[in-house]
């Protein structure tokens, strides 16, 4: 795990530094299937940290690089923003835990960080934000990298339609019988 | 019958042999079989005992329709493909029962000897008490869930199904407030399913309720869990006890979370009956919660794979957080009363909430102010519990919100605009225990009061200084202990519904609400240099209008810059009566806005948001 400060001086130096971070791999030409895009501005949420964020990541093949752009939206002036970045479930190349600090005494609004991500498995997967300011909260948010073939994300148990004809997805109960 | 079998079986073959060697390059056709049923075995079935299907083979093609002949025993039924099934209530001696099946190409019969016997097996009372794993935060609420102190808890009010050997549902009741529940069974073999559904039938003047849990990532399939099918044995009774596991195997959910939708449910049985504490006759709408393992604190929604944004209610129905060591909130048990309260909220009376990111320090829109503040009450009302916690992060061992509602005043940025300060408010009117500035005991009765009364339709948008002021009126003569309350939050006495003497800034003095005449102007200033973006939730990025028409007619409201400069967008959205919908917009992209409208008489509340300005630029609102 690396921990790096960072003065927020400029955004280009952030997206520099932020990039640092990452590991370096050379980009040889690339199918894009579709850029991802989203953001959690003037969406619902539950209380937490007021920091958004938006980001942008390509959909690309098995092994390819992904561009990931992230934008964290604040509004907060005052303490230093802590994001923890991680792959969730360790299926991604080139995301090495990392953790950064920005000074939000800085009148900057909007923090550009730039990641790389390939992986070696079809489906979605996750890099975990955690954003953090000492007082003021915590809040999780996951950006998603598509990689290969897709559809098969979810794998779920078969459900059973009951003599009511309602379909259920039942587990087994720890049981005493006496 | 046996040679008329073997009749159209011959016909059959005939016909076959026909088709094949017709070649020759016509066009295929495919006439209809008829069909060509054979009789059943003889059946003798028991009272009050569901039986194995009847059905009768088919040669032929597929039987659309069928008729039978004498009528079944009653609680059996015909299907449409001839298939005999149910739950026989009456003896029946040997009877013979002629099916006779349809299709487009004919028609045929079939019997079988049915009798129902009498049950003489011994009706086994079947009990037992259902539990499920509730996760706790480590003591002091700061650390995350706490693994090593798992408490078994009671499913309470969830519904459970009987199921005999052949899938059927033999009967159905709900657990009590303790998780037991009883059946007299006289099936031999059974095994006990509890669905995580709270419901109560609607019935005319008494309260009803549905709420299910289901699996959005799972075709929305309702959560279940059951025990094995077992023998009811020899004895005049039987215990069978079950437990969700919460299915963590030491340092991550290595098993399937059975617990998760019970741990939900269980909130949202003691929201259910926190509000018929208060009105013994609620009708609830049906409300489905979603929650799944795959749910994540997403950028964007997909909702079939779990991307959910964040826990929320969006109108129709809650989704919950469930990805582990991300974000989960099934054992959050204050988020769950949360967004429960954002659906009370909705049914039962008002919200005027515009969203968005918010957090217990912010200054925010009275709007949101009020909506999350009071979620944040519902949180801790609901569990009777003032630590308001929310857990994250991997393994989930870190505490990501904890407000504590009884820790009065001293939060940041108190205030009319602070959804901690106006949680804290709420919560102090309901609970027994007074502390500092709190001597308000009013109870959950109080607060639902008015939520169904005043709050729900009031000509303001809903706010603490609505709420506030419609307290007052319903328990007069605890004006004193209320003030005391608002002024622990630094808030002056409320006197009105539009927070008179307020200002929409923290800087630049404009009104909380400009009071707009016909044929008035109303100005306001931009400031968004202290707390406010001209995008954002928070207070002075819109501006509060309200006016009254005093007869029926077509209004025409403008608004536009004074001066020019920039390239201002300014937007209007007016709002009538109980409805949290406008009546009217006007959000074009131009310098000027203009909505023109008929109008009833009555009292109106508009919001203007001015996007693409700066700070202090006056803006003024005409009404003609």
């Amino acid at each position: 795990m690396k921990t790096l400060k960072i003065i927020l001086a400029s955004t280009l130096l952030m997206s520099v530094s932020a990039m640092g971070m990452t590991s370096k791999v050379k980009e040889p030409s690339k199918k894009v299937y579709s850029v991802l895009e989203g953001t959690t501005v003037n969406q619902i949420t539950k209380s937490g940290l007021a920091v958004d964020l938006s980001y942008k990541s390509e959909h690309v093949e098995v092994g390819e690089i992904s561009n990931i752009n992230i934008t964290l939206h604040t509004e907060i002036k005052e303490g230093v923003l802590k994001v923890n970045i991680r792959a969730l479930e360790n299926d991604l190349s080139g995301i090495e835990e990392q953790n950064l600090e920005f000074d939000l005494s800085k009148d900057e609004k909007e923090i550009p960080i730039k990641l790389q991500a390939s992986s070696s498995l079809d489906g979605i997967h996750y890099i975990n934000f955690t954003l953090s300011i000492e007082g003021k909260g915590v809040r999780v948010l996951a950006v998603p990298v598509n990689v290969g073939n897709i559809t098969s994300k979810i794998e779920n148990k078969a459900t059973e339609t009951t003599s009511k004809g309602v379909s259920i997805s039942v587990s087994s109960a720890d049981e005493v019988i006496k | 019958m046996i040679f008329k079998k073997n009749f159209y079986f011959l016909f059959l073959v005939m016909f076959i042999f026909t088709a094949c060697g017709g070649g020759g390059g016509s066009e295929k056709t495919h006439t209809t079989t008829a069909p060509i049923l054979s009789n059943h075995f003889d059946v003798v079935a028991t009272n009050a005992i569901a039986i194995s299907p009847i059905t009768f083979a088919n040669a032929g093609d597929r039987v659309t329709s069928c008729s039978v002949t004498p009528s079944l025993p009653r609680g059996l039924s015909l299907q449409s493909n001839c298939a005999i099934s149910g739950t026989p209530t009456v003896n029946q001696s040997v009877t013979t029962y002629t099916v006779k099946g349809r299709n487009s190409g004919g028609t045929d019969t079939a019997t079988v000897n049915l009798s129902v016997v009498e049950n003489t097996a011994t009706e086994v009372t079947l009990s037992g008490k259902v539990t499920y794993d509730f996760v706790p935060f480590i003591s002091g609420g700061k650390s995350g869930l706490d693994y090593n102190n798992i408490v078994k808890k009671p499913v309470r009010g969830a519904v459970v199904e009987i199921v005999d050997d052949f899938g059927q549902t033999v009967g159905t009741t709900s657990t009590d407030a303790n998780g037991n529940y009883s059946f007299k069974v006289k099936e031999t073999k059974v095994k006990v399913r509890v669905l995580a559904q709270l419901y109560k039938k609607v019935s005319n003047g008494k309260s009803s309720w549905d709420f299910q849990v289901k699996d959005n990532t799972n075709s929305n399939s309702l959560y279940g869990m059951e025990g094995s099918l077992a023998s009811l044995g020899s004895n005049s009774t039987q215990t069978r006890n079950l437990n969700a596991s919460s299915g963590w195997t030491g340092n991550s959910y290595g098993r399937t979370r059975v617990a998760a939708p019970f741990a939900i449910l269980d909130v949202i049985y003691k929201a259910v009956q926190k509000v018929t504490s208060a009105q013994s006759d609620a009708v609830f709408d049906p409300l489905n919660i979603f929650w799944s393992k795959n749910n994540i604190s997403s950028t964007s929604e997909n909702i079939e794979i779990g991307e959910i944004i964040t826990s929320h209610y969006n109108g129709t129905a809650l989704y919950i957080l469930g990805k582990e060591d991300s974000d989960t909130d099934e054992y959050d048990s204050a988020i769950i009363a949360h967004e429960w309260g954002h659906y009370y909220e909705a049914k039962f009376s008002r919200s005027d909430s515009i969203g968005g990111m918010h957090s217990g320090g912010d200054i925010l829109d009275i709007r949101i102010a009020f909506g999350e503040g009071f979620g944040d009450a519902m949180g801790s009302i609901i569990n009777d519990n003032p630590l308001y916690l929310d857990s994250l992060g991997n393994e989930q061992s870190t505490t990501g919100v904890y407000m504590d509602l009884e820790d009065g005043g001293s939060g940041t940025n108190p205030g009319w605009y602070s959804e901690l300060s106006i949680a804290r408010i709420l919560y102090d009117v309901y609970d027994s225990h007074d502390d500092a500035g709190d001597t308000l005991s009013l109870g959950f009765n109080a607060i639902h009061k008015v939520f169904t009364n005043e709050e729900k339709n009031t000509p303001a948008f809903t706010s603490i200084f609505t709420f506030i002021s419609a307290l007052k009126a319903e328990y007069p003569g605890n004006d004193t202990a209320i003030n005391a309350l608002t002024s622990n939050e630094s808030i002056a006495p409320i006197t009105d519904i539009y927070g008179t003497s307020r200002t929409n800034r923290v800087q630049n003095a404009n009104p909380l609400y400009s009071t707009l005449s016909v044929g008035g102007t109303v100005d306001f200033v931009t400031n968004y240099s202290a707390v406010a973006s001209a995008q954002g939730n928070k207070l002075g990025a819109y501006n509060l209008v309200s006016f009254t028409v005093p007869s029926a007619g077509t209004y025409t409201i403008n608004v536009s810059q004074v001066g020019e400069s920039g390239t201002p967008d300014p937007d209007m959205y007016l709002y009538y009566g109980s409805s949290n919908q406008p009546v009217a917009v006007a959000e074009a992209v131009g310098k000027t806005e203009s909505i023109t409208a008929f109008l009833n008489a009555g009292t109106y509340r508009m919001a203007v948001i001015v996007y693409g300005q700066s700070s202090g630029k006056t803006f003024s609102v005409t009404l003609n």
